[in-house]
């Protein structure tokens, strides 16, 4: 997991170690070196400290007295953070969706309008299933949907590889329609407003107050 | 855990624990105390030093990485010190039943010593069985082997209740031993080497840290080098080598009972100095049986072989009878010689019992002349010659305790004194009269009854009364003073015997010159034959002080007796010569006494003035002497000699001062003390009285063991 929460846990958790080397070198009673204890201290208070700043931005309210609590709440933090996400993912694929849909392909040949407009269809018709999944683990690249098919015609090849790689791996459909597609073919029309279901919390672990920590 | 090691990384321990917390703190994300981390820090590095030292004391070499390797070498130095530990323990254990095994216990009682004995190898059993175990879990309170008994006899159960107790649960027989022992009892030894037994020095297998940092150790323990044994004194070492107590001399012996256990006693040493100084009751030796003088009869203490007085060896067995009747007939044959020409004398001493002892024989004519010159010089009163008589009648009884004094050619009073203790009674004239009373009622009534004896006596008798009164009548007519004869005439002492009628005539003619007589013309003249009288009689009695000076044999007063008491009380009772004289002619006073008392004696008229006279005539007015007391100091350093005083004799007779002209200062005070009692009788000058100045020789002398 990379989120930041954990991302500075982890670098508090590496200073300590150095801390802890040296206090095993006192527990050792075997001389040490006070710089470096004094070093990996100071490291340790400023992870710290981030860490607290970071849950404090998701949680200000956040309390906790020990490691464990710490983790349960950057747990509970990540969650939430997850489920944020999965909702925006959700959003950003509807929205496209109903853009593509309000929207048509004019082709000056009647046959090449047909097919573009089938592909087209076949992408919203994608994008729809997966804004319906209850994990989002993909997430749409690109702006949001008033500028994407603008910013989805200008890729290159060339250029953006990785995006028209994401694309053609986890859009497919999308990826064809935007393959055949030019931006003068396109015709937008009025986008529908996008209903937001709630959030599932299934996957997030209710946190009892017992276990909620106060941070320091 | 117990040891500094264990408790300098517990410390570190505890302070890695504060560190430890805020430590956590940090990885929780929260604030720490850099204030309590600090202290934390600081006081772990002090900790850590700590332990750091502490391995290095024990293994300079010491290496390790971690805490495990730490641990493991902190175990493996706590069991090589446990080892030690042990090691010194069993040293320590094994050191005392050595200490305990080389001594003894000695008492008076053979049954108790034998029994702290047997208690004393219960300890010793007990410290070796526990000393050779393995593991020492318990440790003997107390100082080294040496000073180790000595600290346990002198535990107070109310100060070292602790120690009682760890003797108690530890060591029971040792405490056993211990609790039943005084300090005085104990007799050391010479302790043996302690060699430690193997079981105590097994080590466990060495790590390879540990090995590289120790140094390599034999596979033996080391060998237990015996400390130097302190230095016994000789007393001690003479006693521990001369166990038989009753070697001691009896000088030394004290009282048994043995110092208390709970005294502060000096060292150990000074204990057993103590021991050997303060004997236990040697027996007693029996006191040697009593002697008895062959002759005498006399009772003396088993140390005298000789008799004092006839210088015949003693016997165990008394001869009452024998000695008895020979004593009586001594005492017959000097009171007949006193009363007697001096021919006529010799011939009834040649008719009493020829048993007459050589020191009697003198003192026989010492008696006589004394008696002779008392009669020749003096008018005295027949009692009170009588009294001289009994005198020196008595004081030639041989059980007189008190010193007794004899004539000798200086004219000295010789002070005997009894090899034995002498007991307080003096036994002197009433005893020689007592005898003279028995001897003359078993053999007085076969003299009297025969008449040719007793006219014989008669004749005698009168024949000397005539001649004295002659030799007085000469005397007293002489009317120039005649000079104080300064000689050292022998001070008759009231143990000599009645003067022989042989030596009365010489020795009448020594005294004092005759009072001055009524006519003036030829008064210078007489003065100065009385003079030359006195000069010849002077030296004639220093001739019969010389030949009763011949027998060397001393008068050494007998050990007392318990008759001696009565005797003395029966003498003084009498307070007379024999109140008759065997042979005397009717009519007469039948007392020489009687006669002598008579006849005054005068000195030349120096009427208001001092005269000095010889000690030889004032010894012949003596009425009154007290032998002096031989002090027990100078007796026990064996002082004697010759004592000479310048007396004083006031008109009255009595020793007015006295003071000490020469003689031993041990001596002189009794010699004084007992003149100062003396009395005389008064002299006078033409029938005046006047003082007299005269010299006392006391003679002390010690006669042989």
């Amino acid at each position: 997991m990379s989120s930041p929460l954990w991302s500075a846990l982890a670098k508090l958790d590496a200073s300590v170690q150095g801390i802890q080397s040296q206090v095993d070198w006192l527990k050792a009673a075997l001389e040490f070196d006070d710089n470096q204890l004094g070093q990996s201290l100071s490291e340790a208070r400023q992870y710290a400290a981030m860490l607290r700043d970071l849950i404090r931005e998701e949680r200000p309210d956040a309390v906790w007295n020990e490691r464990g609590d710490l983790e349960l709440l950057i747990h509970e933090l990540e969650i939430a953070a997850q489920a944020r996400r999965n909702q925006q993912r959700r959003t950003k694929l509807l929205e496209l969706a109903n853009e593509l849909d309000a929207g048509r392909v004019k082709h000056r040949i009647e046959a090449r309008s047909t097919a573009l407009n089938q592909l087209r269809t076949d992408a919203i018709k994608q994008l729809r299933a997966e804004a319906a999944r209850s994990e989002q683990e993909k997430e749409l690249p690109g702006p949001d949907a008033s500028d994407w098919l603008h910013w989805a015609l200008s890729l290159q090849e060339s250029t953006d590889p990785m995006v028209l790689g994401g694309l053609r791996r986890d859009f497919s459909a999308l990826e064809r329609f935007i393959g055949e597609m030019e931006e003068s073919y396109w015709i937008p029309g009025v986008r529908q407003p996008v209903k937001v279901e709630p959030l599932s919390m299934k996957s997030v672990t209710p946190i009892s107050k017992d276990r909620r920590g106060v941070g320091a | 855990m117990s040891s500094p090691i264990s408790s300098a990384l517990e410390s570190l321990d505890g302070s890695l624990q504060a560190i430890a917390a805020q430590v956590g703190r940090l990885r929780a994300g929260l604030d720490v105390d850099d204030a309590q981390l600090n202290h934390g820090l600081t006081n772990a590095r002090r900790n850590a030093a700590a332990v750091r030292d502490l391995i290095r004391s024990e293994q300079p070499t010491a290496a390790w990485k971690d805490r495990g390797t730490l641990d493991q070498l902190i175990r493996e130095l706590e069991v090589a010190a446990q080892q030690k530990k042990n090691q010194q323990r069993a040293v320590r254990l094994l050191e005392l039943a050595a200490e305990l095994d080389a001594g003894h216990v000695k008492h008076r009682v053979e049954a108790r010593a034998n029994a702290l004995n047997g208690l004393r190898a219960d300890a010793v059993k007990e410290l070796r069985t526990k000393g050779s175990a393995p593991q020492q879990d318990k440790e003997l309170p107390g100082p080294d082997a040496s000073e180790w008994l000595h600290w346990a006899c002198n535990l107070q159960e109310e100060s070292d209740a602790e120690s009682l107790e760890t003797l108690h649960n530890d060591f029971p027989a040792l405490e056993g031993f211990i609790a039943e022992m005084e300090e005085n009892y104990w007799v050391a030894g010479q302790r043996q080497p302690v060699s430690v037994p193997q079981a105590a020095m097994s080590a466990k297998p060495e790590t390879v840290a540990s090995v590289a940092a120790r140094a390599p150790e034999p596979d033996r323990g080391p060998q237990i080098v015996p400390r130097p044994q302190p230095q016994k004194p000789a007393a001690a070492a003479a006693f521990a080598e001369t166990p038989n107590v009753q070697e001691r001399p009896a000088a030394e012996s004290k009282p048994s009972a043995p110092a208390p256990r709970r005294d502060a006693t000096p060292g150990w040493q000074a204990a057993a100095v103590a021991v050997a100084r303060e004997p236990e009751p040697a027996p007693t030796p029996a006191a040697p049986p009593k002697k008895y003088c062959d002759k005498c009869d006399t009772e003396y203490p088993g140390q005298f072989n000789v008799c004092p007085i006839h210088g015949t060896s003693l016997s165990a067995v008394s001869a009452p009878s024998g000695a008895q009747a020979r004593q009586k007939g001594n005492l017959a044959a000097t009171a007949a010689a006193a009363v007697a020409e001096p021919r006529a004398s010799a011939a009834a001493a040649a008719t009493a019992p020829k048993t007459v002892t050589a020191p009697e024989a003198p003192a026989a004519p010492k008696a006589k002349q004394s008696i002779a010159e008392v009669v020749k010089e003096a008018p005295k009163s027949a009692k009170e010659a009588k009294k001289d008589n009994k005198q020196q009648a008595q004081a030639k009884d041989t059980k007189d305790t008190k010193p007794q004094t004899k004539e000798n050619k200086g004219g000295a009073v010789a002070v005997q004194e009894p090899p034995a203790p002498p007991e307080a009674v003096a036994e002197t004239k009433s005893g020689v009269t007592g005898r003279a009373e028995e001897l003359w009622g078993e053999h007085g009534s076969k003299l009297t009854s025969n008449p040719i004896v007793l006219a014989v006596a008669g004749l005698v008798l009168f024949g000397v009364l005539v001649a004295v009164v002659i030799m007085l009548m000469h005397r007293h007519s002489a009317t120039t003073p005649a000079k104080p004869v300064e000689s050292s005439a022998p001070v008759q002492a009231p143990s000599t015997a009645p003067a022989t009628p042989n030596q009365a005539a010489p020795a009448s003619a020594a005294p004092a010159p005759a009072t001055a007589s009524n006519s003036q013309p030829d008064q210078s003249k007489q003065q100065n034959q009385n003079q030359n009288a006195a000069n010849k009689a002077a030296a004639d009695a220093n001739a019969n002080a010389k030949q009763n000076n011949a027998p060397k044999e001393v008068l050494n007063l007998p050990t007392p007796n318990p008759g001696a008491n009565k005797r003395q009380e029966a003498a003084n009772d009498a307070s007379e010569m024999p109140s008759s004289i065997p042979g005397a002619l009717p009519g007469t006073s039948g007392s020489v006494g009687d006669v002598v008392k008579g006849i005054p004696v005068s000195v030349p008229s120096i009427a208001g003035q001092k005269v000095r006279i010889s000690s030889g005539v004032a010894q012949a007015q003596l009425l009154k002497q007290i032998p002096p007391q031989y002090p027990s100091q100078a007796r026990q350093q064996r002082v004697q000699g010759a004592v000479v005083l310048q007396a004083l004799i006031d008109k009255d007779g009595r020793v007015a001062s006295v003071h000490v002209v020469s003689g031993h200062p041990m001596l002189t005070k009794a010699a004084m003390e007992a003149v100062k009692q003396w009395r005389y009788r008064p002299f006078s000058v033409d029938g005046e009285p006047v003082e007299a100045d005269t010299q006392i020789k006391v003679n002390f002398t010690l006669g042989t063991e």
